[in-house]
């Protein structure tokens, strides 16, 4: 019997299997990993029915064309005005909006290519992929070569096996998909929240000030790892070095040069540079969005609005999943395919 | 009653025992312990100490169904970094519960295991064994003496997985950092600086003074335990030739070579 999979055509330039990461072992160096946007994954999971664990595609960049050789339903989430155009074994295209489901049949493919309005968008798929899991998770961590396939980014070629379906079943009445009929989860503000610390108090008051007060620019310089900042440097009291310790997701690391990184998914576990303060979690999906060239300015706030802020993120989130719609019908698309008659 | 944020050293410079990390990470500090008088050198070792056993006793805590939202702890050498779910629990919650376990924490490093680990030093594994030899006025051959007969003890793991920091090293070997890091370093290369040793689990990046290679795999995620060290073992690094190594890699990778651990 053969496995359901996918074939990455074209893999684009920045495409990993992710999911909600393997937090757990830092204290042997194993990084977090997992989606930039966990907002795009929860919302891309439900969408298809699977449970939140499963994982997915992170396409950050575009330049995606997937084959499918198992029918799936699929969602695309991360943004509020990204698109996937299916195309049908007789060449007919179908354009979707992102935030709702909807069923691909074998045989069809998905272009996903520019990317509104956003740096990452998320394709989640009925089942998930079905990379072997290491420490119950398949994200995909480049650096320390571990999770994915082959601890890898995605490449032309690349065959992806896909777990069981086990996703809400379609009905005789037709497709069981959903869309999402509240995006204010979605909603962005210019200004991304911080908690000040652990290391605060290794910068000069006017540093602080600047911090808060100044307009930086996300550099090009973005990856899984961090998002450097172009801007005013901040300046330390005496040096940036601190006795390596833990790092968490938001990290605002300040080096020697003064100039600001804001550390993500794939950051390394422990570092030896100051942190001036910390983005809060509710924020971090909206900070993930941001693109090279973005505006982004820091607000201060207390750690109980920080913890606030999460449990207040949270109810958006579930209030945007438990009102999922059953979407307008598609216009025709041809289906199933005569290759999704499968015989094994 | 929670106790004081501040905690004065005996140096009577104040030092804050919790630091925030946004409102997902909860930093307790031990960097007071380094502001002892008189002990210098091994007071550091007292704060990864003490950040160790406290990662011990909160595990233990989570375990026992005591303590819910945590999601993961990392021990630094002066702090123990605390993750934690927002939605399940608040820092001050947290603060609470563990603030009367700060006073009984074990000082010394417990039941350590002892590893002994083959490295084949110098040539085309230790490239920078020649030239570090002429900057600290010592042979090679006097380089991996003291290495080989350094007792070693694993600090904190950190920046890739398997990684550990190993402190202990000979301060006749004691070196800075390579000002200009590799842009990539073999898997399994040994290196040093200061007064530490790390050997690359992987290629990565490095600014570490490569002097050799191990034959056995540091992080093999094949295994069920993929990490072969923990903070706290002690380590002793023995000299093998090349030929050795290729043996032992070979019989390594066969599944026959077991690394002494006692």
């Amino acid at each position: 019997m053969t496995v359901d999979a996918i074939t990455m055509i074209r893999s684009g330039p920045y495409t990993s299997v992710q999911d909600r990461g393997r937090a757990g072992h830092q204290a042997v160096g194993v990084p977090e990993s997992g989606a930039l946007d966990r907002v795009a994954l929860r919302l891309g999971n439900a969408l298809v029915g699977n449970p939140a664990d499963r994982a997915g595609l992170e396409i950050c960049l575009g330049g995606v064309q997937i084959a499918f050789q198992a029918s799936r339903r699929v969602a695309l989430t991360g943004s509020v005005a990204a698109t996937m155009v299916i195309t049908d074994h007789l060449g007919h295209d179908i354009t979707v909006y992102a935030n709702r489901s909807i069923r691909v049949h074998a045989g069809q493919t998905i272009h996903i290519n520019g990317l509104s309005g956003t740096n990452t968008v998320f394709l989640a798929i009925s089942g998930g992929i079905g990379t072997p899991p290491l420490y119950g998770s398949r994200a995909t961590s480049p650096n320390a070569m571990i999770g994915g396939l082959k601890g890898r980014l995605l490449k032309d070629g690349d065959v992806l096996p896909l777990c069981p379906d086990v996703a809400f079943p379609d009905t005789a009445k037709g497709y069981a998909d959903k869309m999402l009929s509240d995006l204010t989860v979605y909603d962005a503000s210019s200004s991304i929240r911080v908690v000040f610390g652990p290391q605060d108090d290794r910068f000069t008051d006017q540093a602080k000030a600047v911090f808060l007060s100044s307009t930086y620019q996300v550099s090009p310089l973005l990856n899984r790892m961090g998002m450097r900042l172009d801007g005013p440097v901040l300046e330390h009291c005496d040096n940036a070095d601190i006795a390596s310790d833990g790092i968490v997701n938001g990290s605002v690391q300040v080096p020697g040069d003064g100039k600001p990184i804001i550390l993500l998914a794939d950051h390394q576990t422990t570092g030896g540079y100051t942190k001036i303060a910390t983005v809060i979690q509710a924020d971090l999906p909206m900070l993930a969005r941001r693109k090279p060239g973005d505006s982004i300015t820091f607000t201060a706030i207390s750690v109980e609005d920080a913890e606030q802020a999460a449990r207040d993120h949270e109810a958006l989130l579930c209030h945007a999943i438990e009102t999922m719609v059953a979407p307008p019908p598609m216009n025709a698309i041809a289906s199933p395919c005569p290759s999704d008659d499968k015989s094994d | 009653m929670i106790s004081s944020n501040k905690q004065h050293s005996h140096s009577g410079q104040e030092v804050k025992r919790f630091l925030p990390a946004g409102g997902h990470g909860l930093v307790v500090n031990f960097d007071d312990t380094q502001l002892r008088p008189g002990e210098s050198k091994n007071n550091t070792d007292l704060a990864t100490r003490k950040a160790r056993a406290l990662a011990g006793l909160i595990q233990e805590a989570a375990k026992d169904g005591k303590l819910s939202g945590i999601v993961d702890l990392i021990p630094g050498l002066t702090n123990l970094l605390v993750q934690y779910d927002p939605l399940l629990i608040t820092a001050k919650h947290l603060q609470t519960t563990i603030t009367p376990w700060l006073d009984h924490l074990s000082e010394d490093s417990g039941k350590s295991r002892h590893i002994r680990i083959p490295c084949c030093y110098g040539g085309e594994f230790g490239p920078d064994l020649e030239g570090i030899a002429d900057q600290l006025n010592l042979s090679a051959d006097e380089i991996v003496e003291r290495h080989v007969a350094s007792s070693l003890e694993v600090a904190i793991m950190g920046f890739l997985p398997g990684l550990a920091y190993m402190k202990g090293v000979d301060e006749a070997l004691y070196l800075p950092r390579r000002k200009t890091p590799r842009a990539m370093v073999p898997a399994l290369t040994l290196g040093i600086a200061m007064d530490q040793t790390v050997v690359y689990p992987m290629p990565s990046p490095g600014g570490w003074n490569l002097i050799g290679r191990i034959p056995i795999a540091l992080f093999d995620p094949g295994k069920d335990n993929p990490v072969l060290l923990r903070s706290g073992d002690k380590i002793k690094f023995y000299q093998i030739d090349i030929k050795e190594y290729n043996d032992i890699y070979k019989s390594y990778h066969e599944g026959q070579f077991v690394v002494e651990i006692s």
